[in-house]
């Protein structure tokens, strides 16, 4: 799996500026990475690395001492974090038909300047994924994550994502909704300061009929963060009845501050329904009027907005078993 | 109480709306605003409170005596004044009953008072959502989160019997109302006046009139007060309109 992933690195090349899928994500961070050449025999090929495009996906393969690998049994329901604390690391769970899993993935605590992860997440029919994470990296720090996630029939997946690092993070997924009524529930929230560098890469393949899907990325920035969302939604043949949303709010604080987003969908069958939204600016006049009429200061009148924009990210009619979680994360932010 | 003199106002580099308002409302007094769409009914209502697209060209507006114009938007409300919108609006993730509870202690907090106790506030609380009839969905959801029209008018009633103002501007509460929800937010208002309160309704009918009685009743066109009665005034205006009442050009 080294080698593999070691001569894939070689064919397809460091992330550069004129890469479509690194665009938004200052490259020059991670151009010194040498790639070794391979010292081996191939092994089997079992993560379609020979197909990967996707330099994120293959430098923890290239580089990972091991890869830790978690069954959960059939019908069984676990609980369980995962905290990294390797440069590189590697690590795939299994969850089998029926079961649940609750993952919670940690930072990498070791401050590390440079840290690459992959974690492969196989969801069995009927089983289901929650997965929580919260990215707080430091200044100092740049972080690729990359996440590879197979949704199997009646599947469901729950991923939530709040970004409040200073580093400069990319996280990327690439989730196949493989089997029928397999549904993605995605939602991702970065409140970022400073000269935080924040980017989401995201690829979606309904290659199901009947599967669902919906996105929803907020970001509220300030100082001279930079955010960027590259949403892609692929619709395979055969796929009737496929449903999927996608709609990314930003809330600008400042001037300095910067959002790029790039929707794309590709959708290869007819009678389907899919939708893309992207607003972006300030708080809303009214509503800000509204508050104070009420009686609240400017100040307290925004943070409210805030917080109401904030935790209505993660807000839905099913209650996440991180909600309570979340809801920490945020009280330690003010909102 | 409020007396509003001679209120010119304008948009924020717009035209001029208000063009010489002139209102004085007495404590415990009602008073009905008609008018035709357009005539600046909840311009007025804007202006009063403070809203940011407007500027105040000249006149002077004062509540008990203290000048409403030089405050900030938030101690015109904390100061007792109280404006109903005519378009509510949601604020999802903040929970309606914790909402309210901040707006009170912001509003005592105003008033150098302390926060007010968890006994004190569910007993105010129950006791309004009592009157207004309103069921736990409204104490459970964010602020005014997926209600309908007519619930939201009577989620802005239920912020006026908390906040408890000495005047509320109410800009078209009954619009959005059906029959049953018009009565029981006219019950509301009824049984929330009292001879310190003074309350202003904006409305386009009669209908709302049948419930809440009027001491006065006044016409708006054109940015002024054109024409002023008794509530004998608002049938009129039901059955001929507004074309008969003459007003500036």
């Amino acid at each position: 799996m080294k080698n593999l992933a070691r001569n894939r690195i070689r064919e397809i090349g460091l992330p550069a500026p004129r890469n479509d899928d690194w665009i938004y994500f200052p490259t020059a961070k991670v151009s010194h990475i040498e790639i070794p050449e391979a010292d081996g025999e191939n092994e089997a090929d079992e993560l379609a690395i020979a197909t990967e495009n996707n330099v994120a996906a293959l430098l923890p393969l290239a580089f990972a001492a091991s890869t830790r690998k978690q069954v959960i049994a059939a019908g069984s329901r676990e609980n369980g974090i995962l905290k990294i604390r390797d440069e590189f690391a590697h690590s795939i769970f299994d969850i089998e038909d029926s079961a649940e899993l609750s993952l919670e993935v940690f930072g990498n605590h070791q401050e590390r300047p440079f840290a690459s992860e992959r974690i492969d997440i196989n969801v069995g029919k009927n089983a289901k994924l929650n997965l929580f994470m919260h990215e707080n990296d430091a200044e100092t720090i740049t972080h690729l994550r990359h996440f590879k996630i197979k949704a199997e029939a009646g599947s469901n997946v729950r991923v939530e994502i709040l970004h409040t690092g200073l580093g400069t993070v990319r996280t990327s997924f690439d989730i196949d909704l493989n089997g029928e009524e397999a549904n993605l529930d995605f939602r991702s929230l970065s409140v970022l300061c400073a000269k935080a560098s924040n980017h989401t890469l995201l690829r979606l393949h309904h290659n199901a009929p009947n599967t669902h899907s919906n996105q929803l990325a907020r970001n509220i920035l300030s100082g001279t963060a930079f955010a960027s969302y590259d949403g892609k939604v692929d619709v395979m043949q055969g796929c009737t009845d496929v449903k999927s949303g996608q709609l990314i709010n930003t809330i600008l604080q400042n001037e300095g501050a910067k959002i790029a987003t790039k929707p794309t969908l590709r959708i290869y069958h007819d009678a389907v329904e899919c939708t893309h939204g992207n607003t972006c600016g300030s708080l809303d006049e009214d509503e800000l009027f509204y508050l104070e009429s009420r009686g609240f200061s400017a100040e307290t009148a925004k943070l409210i907005l805030s917080r109401s924009f904030a935790r209505g990210t993660f807000s839905g009619e099913e209650a996440s078993p991180f909600a309570e979680r979340v809801t920490d994360e945020l009280v330690k932010l003010g909102l | 109480m409020l007396s509003i003199k001679n209120l010119q106002a304008s948009l924020v580099d717009g035209p001029q709306i208000l063009r010489g308002i002139d209102l004085e409302v007495r404590p415990g007094e009602v008073h009905a605003i008609m008018g035709p769409n357009g005539a600046g009914k909840s311009t007025l209502s804007k202006v009063i409170s403070g809203h940011p697209a407007y500027k105040v060209d000249a006149g002077s507006v004062t509540l008990d005596g203290e000048d409403l114009l030089s405050k900030d938007i938030c101690d015109r409300a904390n100061s007792g004044l109280f404006i109903s919108m005519q378009y509510p609006i949601e604020i999802p993730g903040v929970n309606n009953v914790e909402f309210l509870r901040m707006a009170l202690d912001s509003k005592r907090a105003y008033q150098g008072l302390e926060k007010i106790s968890d006994e004190e506030f569910k007993a105010l609380l129950e006791k309004s959502m009592k009157l207004l009839e309103m069921d736990d969905r409204y104490s459970t959801r964010g602020v005014n989160e997926g209600f309908s029209g007519g619930e939201k008018k009577r989620n802005e009633i239920l912020q006026m019997a908390i906040l408890d103002p000495k005047i509320a501007f109410l800009d078209e509460t009954d619009s959005g109302l059906d029959i049953d929800a018009l009565r029981i937010v006219s019950h509301g208002i009824n049984a929330l006046q009292n001879n310190n309160r003074s309350v202003i309704l904006v409305t386009h009918y009669q209908r709302l009139l049948d419930y809440v009685k009027p001491n006065f009743v006044h016409v708006l066109r054109k940015g002024k007060i054109v024409l002023s009665g008794g509530p004998e005034l608002a049938l009129e205006l039901e059955q001929k309109g507004y074309d008969w009442i003459p007003g500036e050009e």
